[in-house]
């Protein structure tokens, strides 16, 4: 890896759910600017440093972390760190599209009106930060004239990428996507690939995926992770052309997963 | 669902319990009757005085309800499936929720039809307690776990806190279903109430014409009101997923 701006790095980060161990002393460094993507078999502890990065982890009971986690510099487990800070700066997408049940122009203020004071955003502001949301996913042409439609009636192509729009008005610095096409049609994955691209070095996005070949054609690095531990981090055409591992030859060659 | 529907159903269910207040206030009001006296001394019949109970039973009804859906809020909001507090909560609300209305309904006779002037309120406002907590709990309890766990994820990634997701989230989109619980529990305990007067005219003697005819007018209403608070709730909770 040749840059030295790192958005987040982990020091020996382990993570427990009650008694069983899913990160096993993760070290990494994610570089700013960059798409970077996550890969590795069902249950290696993808998702779950993921989750990690915004601490959503913490939601689910019995769960115990140790180690390290900078974001931005900043230890994201120290005491002065806010959650809502912390979620504002690190925003998430998930793997289902995941629109709140309220109209298209409420979902994209949500996230604003929560770290705003109690009606501080006028309705000009309010407009100028929907219309500008959603042109950054392509969706305004589409969604100008249905603002007030339900959200969770779009497509959803649509859909995901409105939960992107949410995240933009709080201008995160990382975005963290959890197989964010896996519900999408082959144009819909089409579409959001793009978006990341576009988007790419705006924001930093970590990407889970269990498509290869998506991580091949989105991501400029890649991770390998194998039961709970990360086997492997280097750029993606170094990593499914000369793996060093075994373990991740045998996986970006489609031997198992 | 669109927000006329959500209105009128959140409006209808209060509208319902309100008529329901009135009716049985005008119903059922007779001189208040202090337990230490013989209702001999106070020439009153032990139907009038079984109605009076149960009329005051009314209040304890809607702080039972109340307090059964806080309950189940903090128990699913606030306690991990480990937490001790819930493993212990919530193993008694199931099995006192799968207890039969009957069940219920004969201790609620024996202390108000036979025992009437020696039962306190408290022991009759323990068995209100005891029918309604553990349906409504788990019937909140219920709907709250019936809210897609994907709406708390958006939410909870852009930041917002517990409280934000369950006021502007959760309880918006289970309110339907916990109205429907109500209603079911409401049913039940007029059923109950029903039951209880019924008995009390066997009890009474003598008893004129005119009583058996006001009584069975009484018991009428009220089993109407049981249908109609049934229908409501299967209303209300035919499709726990609905707003989705």
């Amino acid at each position: 890896m040749d840059t030295n701006n790192y958005c987040i790095e982990t020091e020996n980060l382990n993570l427990w759910y009650g008694d069983f161990q899913a990160l096993i002393d993760v070290n990494v460094r994610i570089p700013e600017g960059q798409i970077t993507s996550l890969i590795g078999p069902s249950g290696c502890g993808k998702t779950t440093l993921l989750r990690c990065f915004n601490r959503v982890n913490e939601r689910y009971g019995n769960v115990t972390t140790e180690g390290e986690i900078h974001i931005l510099g900043k230890n994201i487990y120290d005491p002065d760190v806010s959650l809502l800070e912390l979620r504002k700066t690190v925003g998430m997408v998930f793997q289902r599209p995941n629109p709140l049940p309220i109209s298209v122009y409420d979902n994209i203020l949500f996230g604003i009106r929560i770290h705003s004071p109690f009606r501080s955003l006028t309705r000009s502001q309010s407009d100028e930060i929907v219309e500008e949301a959603l042109t950054s996913v392509f969706l305004w042409e589409d969604l100008k004239d249905n603002l007030k439609t339900k959200a969770t009636t779009l497509q959803l192509e649509q859909q995901q990428k409105l939960c992107i729009a949410r995240l933009l008005p709080l201008k995160p610095k990382v975005i963290l996507m959890d197989e964010p096409c896996s519900a999408l049609d082959a144009k819909g994955t089409e579409a959001v690939e793009e978006l990341m691209s576009i988007l790419e070095g705006t924001f930093t996005f970590l990407i889970v995926t269990h498509n290869m070949a998506q991580a091949r054609r989105v991501s400029k690095e890649c991770i390998f992770m194998f039961l709970g531990e990360l086997i492997e981090h280097k750029d993606t055409q170094t990593l499914f052309e000369s793996p060093e591992h075994e373990r991740t030859a045998d996986y970006v060659q489609m031997r198992y997963g | 669902m669109d927000k006329t529907k959500l209105l009128f159903n959140i409006i209808a269910v209060p509208i319902l319990i309100i008529v329901l207040t009135v009716y049985l206030t005008l119903t059922f009001t007779v001189p208040t009757v202090n337990s230490e006296v013989s209702f001999e001394s106070m020439n009153i019949n032990r139907i009038n005085l079984v109605k009076v109970r149960l009329m005051w039973m009314i209040p304890v009804l809607c702080v039972a309800i109340i307090v059964s859906v806080v309950i189940a809020f903090v128990v699913e909001e606030w306690l991990s499936t480990n937490n001790l507090i819930r493993r212990i909560i919530e193993p008694q609300i199931i099995i006192l929720s799968s207890i039969p209305s009957i069940v219920y309904g004969i201790l609620a006779i024996y202390y108000l039809v036979f025992n009437p002037i020696s039962s306190s309120y408290v022991s009759l406002a323990f068995i209100v307690i005891l029918l309604v907590v553990p349906i409504t709990t788990l019937s909140a309890q219920n709907a709250i776990r019936n809210i897609d766990i994907s709406i708390r994820h958006a939410a909870y990634a852009v930041g917002a806190t517990k409280t934000k997701v369950i006021l502007d989230h959760v309880l918006p989109l289970s309110l339907l279903e916990i109205l429907g619980g109500i209603c079911h529990t409401i049913s039940r305990t007029l059923a109950v109430a029903a039951l209880c007067i019924l008995v009390s005219i066997l009890v009474e003697s003598p008893i004129s014409g005119q009583t058996i005819v006001n009584i069975v007018h009484n018991i009428g209403i009220l089993l109407l009101l049981v249908l109609l608070f049934s229908i409501v709730s299967s209303f209300l909770r035919k499709n726990p997923n609905v707003m989705y």
